[in-house]
């Protein structure tokens, strides 16, 4: 092939420019460990990026808000403990007050007792997480229960999403814990029959205090125990999406980094190509036949 | 017999050819780093004795019978199409991948926003009724809104850009037209005088060469020589010594984005179909109105489909007050455009408790039913039959395959015309290495004829003394 001097500072000027350009773009992606940066450095792992870091963000999202229903069912089992707590303190009241030794003066005073258990209950029930009152249901902004034990909280149960599309309860119905809604009763009531009796030093009116006393106490050991189950389902559901959303961090990582060791062998690869297309180019000029030529006469 | 004087003619004579054969040397060495320059090579010719002497003929010296150009038709016929496809695949790469809105990783790009909104309703979720998370929810709603008008943006500039550019090369192609046009006429002129005028054939070649380059327009000639350059679908360029003018227009069709039409002289401008468009032009055109046009079009839908979405549920859900909700996204009426007017409410903007978490009036401050439905959307097939975030997804991997495909095929066209400019290089350029030899070869003999004419001036001289 017959080959003309333009031909070879074409030819040069070409080799250098694609060992410049390679090695440009791999310093870049030695420097900054990224190699996709660009939907077409490689268009697959520039859509898994995108589908890792939404996924990602959306399993972040569903543990934070696990973690928050977590922390408000915990606060409503803690209640709950004292409720039972406070109720098993009224039914030994109840025990012992229904004999016949104590005086009116002793059932008064104790009639006293079981007001202050009420007002701690109250006190249990009214309890808040983030200034969000944990047993009003969905009315979470005012305190669901009155010094009375009145009810102004509803029906609606709290749910949280714990994998999309998935929702778990996460609150306690009040209403049916304490209120008695659906069969059971009112711990208020039992707690008020018991001051009542007491109050009127009604020694068999205390002893039929004992059995709603009971009954309240199974109530709300059976919401104590539901709230566990739901805060166990919560803890899994927390450490699945904590775990799902570090997957999807490690694919977005994988996806769009890449390995530096390889990255520095082919930065080296890239250096030495574009120092060997230097030697060449210097060495292909240095040769001329124009000085081999005698000038002039 | 010959005579002593015809010798000295015969070198003077002979001294001219070998000039010649220099300047024609001198003018390949000089123009040896001109691309369009075909190697010159001056013909020589043994002038033919016109008397017969002592049973002899004897020759008259040399002269030169013309200048030719090294060229390899062949070669030259495929350059044209080689420069169409890599100035065409090189200028859709570099307009797709001018683009950086669509970078997965993109700082306020949608991929985070998208993210970031589900997010923050997430986090609303488990306390609808604090007021700072309202607010948070409604900022990452205005931040989606804004990734998508940035996209929206970044998608309308790039093909703007194609716009303008398009406007900057018009006056260019219909310059080379009109040059190959003038060329045309001033070959054919040179040519009725007999000789070959090779620089203005290099002159022309190089204009076509251009032409092809920005048009992708192929040369046909003519019995008379005569080179027309005609686009793919046959609208003539260049006819003969006639050039059309091509210009742009509006193309209320394509969005108001800049459309083609030619005009033959004293003729109406038709219509150029992009289609029927090569070249640096035709790339454009392709990248804009391909690629680009797509994910401009995809993005348009997604923002309707997901505003549209989001919108749906939160007018069935009531705020904060126990009205009923309102739109969340203003959108436009289809989804055109969509991406690029989305906004949030302005109501909702002012007042974050118009966010309809609840699922009922009466729901009460902790009520998240609406908003739970409202996360639910994330999960939604959209028109494209794919969540938001695999239609995102799915347009980026899109988008990427279309601008690595461009770019691939660029490097493989640069490649493909890089071999045949040299292969024509090879065959038509100039070698200073020959040209040294030429140069040395013709000097020698010059001298040569020098001394010829010296010898005979002496032998003169001898005769003019012995009388």
């Amino acid at each position: 092939m017959r080959v003309t001097d333009s031909m070879l500072f074409n030819q040069t000027a070409y080799n250098v420019d694609q060992a410049q350009s390679r090695l440009q773009a791999l310093n870049s992606q030695a420097s900054t460990g990224v190699v996709v940066t660009h939907p077409w450095d490689n268009p697959g792992q520039a859509g898994l990026a995108v589908t890792y870091q939404v996924t990602g963000a959306r399993f972040g999202a569903i543990a934070q808000a696990v973690s928050s229903a977590s922390q408000e069912l915990n606060t409503a089992a803690a209640s709950l403990t004292t409720v039972n707590d406070a109720l098993t303190q009224a039914l030994g009241v109840a025990m012992q007050m229904g004999s016949d030794a104590y005086t009116p003066a002793q059932r008064t005073a104790a009639a006293t007792e079981v007001v202050g258990i009420q007002n701690s209950i109250v006190g249990a029930l009214n309890a808040q997480v983030a200034n969000r009152y944990v047993f009003g249901g969905t009315i979470d902004n005012a305190a669901p229960f009155s010094a009375t034990g009145a009810y102004s909280g509803n029906a609606s149960v709290r749910q949280v999403e714990v994998a999309p599309g998935v929702y778990q309860d996460a609150s306690v119905r009040a209403d049916v814990a304490i209120k008695g809604v659906g069969g059971g009763v009112d711990v208020f009531a039992a707690l008020g029959a018991l001051s009542t009796a007491l109050s009127a030093n009604n020694a068999p009116g205390v002893i039929a205090a004992q059995a709603g006393l009971r009954t309240a106490m199974e109530q709300v050991q059976t919401a104590q125990a539901q709230a566990g189950t739901n805060s166990v389902a919560l803890n899994t559901a927390q450490q699945v999406s904590q775990a799902v959303q570090a997957d999807q961090n490690t694919g977005l990582s994988n996806a769009v980094n890449g390995d530096e060791v390889t990255l520095a062998t082919q930065l080296a690869q890239a250096q030495t190509a574009y120092q060997a297309a230097i030697t060449a180019s210097q060495k292909t000029f240095q040769l001329s036949f124009i000085n081999a030529v005698p000038s002039g006469g | 017999m010959a005579d002593l004087f015809s010798i000295l003619s015969q070198g003077a004579a002979s001294m001219d050819a070998q000039q010649t054969v220099s300047a024609t040397t001198s003018n390949n060495i000089a123009n040896a780093n001109n691309p369009g320059y075909s190697k010159q090579t001056a013909v020589l010719e043994a002038l033919l004795p016109t008397e017969l002497i002592g049973g002899a003929f004897v020759g008259r010296g040399v002269g030169v019978q013309t200048v030719t150009q090294t060229r390899d038709l062949f070669l030259e016929r495929q350059l044209p199409a080689a420069f169409s496809s890599a100035a065409s695949s090189s200028a859709q790469a570099s307009t797709l991948t001018s683009l950086s809105a669509l970078d997965p990783q993109a700082q306020g790009g949608l991929s985070a926003a998208l993210g970031n909104f589900y997010s923050a309703l997430q986090a609303m979720s488990q306390n609808p009724g604090n007021a700072g998370l309202r607010q948070a929810a409604v900022a990452a709603a205005q931040g989606l809104a804004v990734a998508f008008n940035n996209t929206a943006s970044g998608l309308t500039q790039a093909r703007g850009g194609v716009d303008a550019q398009l406007d900057g090369l018009v006056p260019q192609i219909n310059g080379l037209s009109q040059q190959i046009a003038k060329l045309n006429d001033q070959i054919s002129s040179a040519r009725s005088s007999g000789a070959e005028p090779n620089d203005l054939l290099d002159a022309r070649q190089a204009a076509q060469d251009q032409l092809s380059q920005l048009t992708g327009a192929s040369a046909l000639t003519d019995a008379h020589g005569n080179v027309s350059m005609v686009l793919a679908n046959g609208q003539a360029l260049v006819s003969g010594d006639q050039a059309s003018t091509l210009s742009t227009f509006v193309d209320a069709s394509n969005g108001g984005h800049l459309g083609l039409q030619l005009a033959p002289p004293g003729g109406a401008a038709a219509l150029v179909p992009g289609a029927s468009v090569g070249g640096t032009v035709g790339g454009l055109m392709s990248a804009r109105d391909g690629a680009l046009l797509a994910a401009q079009n995809q993005v348009d839908q997604l923002a309707f489909d997901l505003g549209t979405a989001v919108n749906s549920v939160q007018q069935g859900g009531f705020t904060a007050a126990g009205a009923p909700g309102g739109a969340l996204f203003n959108l436009t009426a289809t989804a055109a455009g969509a991406a690029s007017q989305i906004q949030v409410s302005a109501a909702v903007v002012a007042s974050p408790s118009l966010l309809a978490a609840a699922g009922t009036p009466t729901g009460g401050s902790g009520d998240a039913s609406n908003l739970l439905a409202m996360i639910a959307t994330a999960s939604q097939t959209l028109s494209s039959g794919n969540t938001a975030a695999g239609t995102l997804s799915s347009l980026t991997a899109a988008y990427g395959a279309a601008a690595q495909q461009a770019q691939n095929q660029s490097t493989a066209d640069g490649s493909a015309l890089q071999q045949l400019q040299q292969l024509r290089a090879s065959a038509s350029g100039v070698s200073i290495n020959d040209e040294m030899i030429n140069l040395t070869k013709t000097q020698q003999v010059y001298q040569a004829l020098g001394r010829v004419i010296s010898a005979t001036d002496a032998m003169l001289t001898s005769l003019l003394q012995i009388s």
